[in-house]
């Protein structure tokens, strides 16, 4: 099943490269509904442990996520699709969008790849997958060949690449660990018998991992890619990158980061934790405090998020963390989503040129709906995983970074409510073209609501399977 | 095998010390060729030789081939004005040699000179995505720093089993497969690929 759940979207992607227009749509939903199906089962009945692949609940809980949010983007991007006139812009005539299919192709590629990163077991394997991520998501990102999107593209493949090669060395670096040791690379083998392996050697992997996977998060100072990476590519994609992505990246980091905890690093493995995660949220309430381009503010929220999440993994609670990587991804892929509605509509991405949103109700509802949830307002997941997180920074005696941590977030309260209220005030912005698509509403929404659901009400399940993976991945749980 | 080993630290240091492209282009053929010879010159198996083949297809045919195509069409001949300049790039080098001496003889006591090869070539790849302009210089950059990570793995061990090791050269190659495209569509958009001028990102001022 586990194969299955791998080769199924490769399957589909590499056929919708020589299929048409519409047999390649049909694949693209298809393969997606399929995906988050198979993603089901797995839930239901988890498969054994093979020696490349595993499914453990920190697998299955991001497959998951990843599962329902690649299904959810597959329709919006159907409808994207269709907006698409053959001449979408002024550079048109320059700067001609790729072929459709190869478009849809690389997006189920991508989706295979990520399946990959979840449910890899051996480390290089995953570094092989997450490698691949980046591969696959650079072209999507310069979709429309405008000047901006390829050096958005170009900036994120030279500095993830990079990132992920020293991840590489670091691979080395454990692999030469284990390999005295003579125990197999295999991520929960390696943890559980961690104490046998060369902490040296550990430490130094750790730090390579964190540079080279941290940069693919999106921690600061590494963060540079994302703002443009995300800002630039099409807003699908940018749902993709930012809710799904970044995710798998923090869970390899965990995989790694579970082994030097288990070799006895764990409070050098925190302490850089906590002291990226706070500094990542610094830097993106810097940002976002005068921030014009609401798409740049989206992005630079995702940076703030994985700040909290590490911050989270700091302070000694992965539940929380991984909580909050899971209401983070419902809310952001929902926001970008809603922010593309409001790009086609008023065509700017300038928060200052759109005014009087409420002419879009449906968009301007999520678009409210969605910044309360990602400020960590009380209906919505993200205030509980944030609290958690808070309580554990204080209880862990991190008195301090908490403090800054929480003033911080006022910050970007401010910065956000500044850009994000005006955008509903009335102006003279001119009125949105088009009607809002159900399409483009539908998606959106059922992610909302799942992000609402687990403010609620976090069933006994879910519940259940966060505090696995947080044991998994070397928690406290 | 010493042999390949200073010989991939000689073409390192003259990555860092030139800055005309065909040249940049020839040290990494010739990087590639060399990463070839390694990855056979431990144990000959029909394994080792596919590596190596492949390993000289991409880095020394396919990719010297995009690049150049690309660095014609933008009508490169220079790096233009890089960071940091040829002479005090030799200093650099002469200190990252240090360096990685000093690295391979603290972790790698078996084989130092494997080792501080490896490192050598990573930190001079490294230096050079830093300190220059252009996506080609950058690429290549790319290409040393990923060379030195594959040496250095040579040397460690031949412990990864070999489906591991496919993947990931698959990867890489991949990697340098899609740069390579990346900075034909760069340098045919713009009619250069000067990283500098392509600024339109960032975060001051009006949003035009």
């Amino acid at each position: 099943m586990i194969s299955l759940a791998l080769c199924a979207p490769a399957l589909a992607g590499l056929a919708a490269l020589i299929s048409g227009k519409k047999a390649a749509r049909a694949l693209l939903t298809g393969a997606a509904v399929f995906n988050l199906a198979l993603c089901g089962l797995l839930w239901r009945f988890p498969p054994a442990s093979g020696s490349w692949f595993m499914a453990d609940s920190a697998s299955l809980i991001f497959l998951a996520v990843t599962g329902l949010l690649f299904a959810a983007c597959s329709f919006y991007a159907r409808g994207y699709l269709d907006t698409l006139s053959p001449k979408p812009h002024i550079f048109s005539g320059v700067f001609g969008d790729e072929p459709e299919p190869v478009f849809i192709s690389f997006l189920l590629l991508f989706l295979a790849a990520m399946n990959f990163v979840c449910l890899s077991r051996h480390i290089a394997m995953m570094w092989v997958a997450l490698e691949a991520t980046t591969l696959v998501s650079a072209p999507l990102i310069c979709f429309h060949r405008t000047p901006r999107s390829l050096e958005a593209a170009w900036k994120y493949l030279m500095i993830c690449s990079v990132g992920i090669a020293l991840a590489l060395l670091g691979n080395f670096f454990i692999a030469s660990a284990a390999g005295a040791a003579n125990v197999p690379m295999l991520c929960d083998v390696l943890r559980d018998s961690a104490r046998l392996l060369n902490p040296l050697w550990l430490k130094l992997a750790f730090v390579l991992a964190f540079t080279g996977y941290g940069a693919k998060m999106g921690l600061a100072p590494m963060h540079t890619w994302l703002p443009d990476a995300h800002g630039e590519s099409p807003s699908p994609v940018s749902a993709l990158l930012s809710g799904a992505l970044l995710n798998c990246a923090f869970l390899s980091l965990m995989r790694v980061a579970a082994v030097c905890s288990g070799a006895g690093l764990g409070e050098f493995v925190n302490d850089v934790f906590l002291f990226f995660g706070i500094a990542s949220v610094v830097i993106a309430a810097a940002f976002m405090l005068r921030q014009r381009d609401y798409k740049r503010l989206l992005a630079y929220s995702s940076v703030e998020n994985m700040g909290i999440i590490a911050a989270g993994v700091g302070a000694g609670t992965v539940y929380g963390a991984v909580l909050q990587a899971i209401n983070h991804s419902l809310v952001k892929a929902m926001l970008f989503m809603a922010s593309g509605n409001i790009l086609r509509g008023f065509r700017t991405k300038s928060s200052a040129e759109v005014g009087n949103l409420a002419a879009m109700p449906f968009t301007g509802f999520l678009w409210a709906a969605g910044f309360m949830a990602i400020l960590g307002l009380p209906p919505f997941g993200i205030f509980v995983s944030k609290l958690v997180i808070i309580k554990a920074m204080f209880a862990s005696g991190h008195g301090r970074a908490g403090a800054l941590f929480i003033f911080m977030l006022a910050v970007v309260f401010a910065g956000v409510a500044h850009s994000v209220m005006g955008m509903f005030a009335p102006s003279g912005a001119k009125p949105p073209q088009g009607r809002e698509r159900l399409v483009f509403i539908l998606p959106a929404a059922l992610l909302g609501l799942c992000a609402l659901a687990t403010g609620l009400y976090i069933p006994q399940w879910l519940d259940a399977a966060v505090k696995s993976a947080s044991a998994a991945l070397g928690g406290a749980w | 095998m010493d042999f390949l080993i200073v010989s991939l630290m000689l073409s390192s240091v003259a990555l860092c010390a030139t800055g005309r492209i065909r040249s940049l282009v020839r040290i990494a053929v010739f990087q590639g060729l060399i990463l070839g010879l390694l990855a056979v010159s431990r144990q000959f198996t029909a394994q080792t030789a596919a590596l190596a083949l492949a390993t000289v297809a991409v880095k020394a045919v396919i990719f010297p081939y995009i690049l150049m195509r690309a660095v014609e069409k933008a009508g490169a001949v220079l790096e233009p004005r890089p960071y940091v300049g040829y002479n005090p790039s030799i200093a650099v080098c002469m200190a990252m040699l240090g360096i990685s001496a000093w690295i391979a003889r603290k972790f790698s006591p078996q084989a130092p000179l494997a080792a501080a090869g490896a490192f050598f070539t990573m930190f001079a790849g490294l230096f050079v995505i830093i300190s220059r302009r252009t996506a080609f210089s950058q690429v290549i950059g790319y290409l040393a720093l990923e060379g030195g990570i594959y040496s250095f793995g040579l040397s460690l061990s031949g412990d990864t089993p070999a489906a591991v090791e496919l993947g990931l050269l698959l990867d890489l190659f991949a990697a340098v497969f899609i740069m390579g495209i990346m900075v034909y569509r760069i340098s045919d958009e713009f009619d250069h690929a000067d990283m500098e001028k392509i600024s339109f990102l960032k975060d001051s001022g009006d949003y035009d």
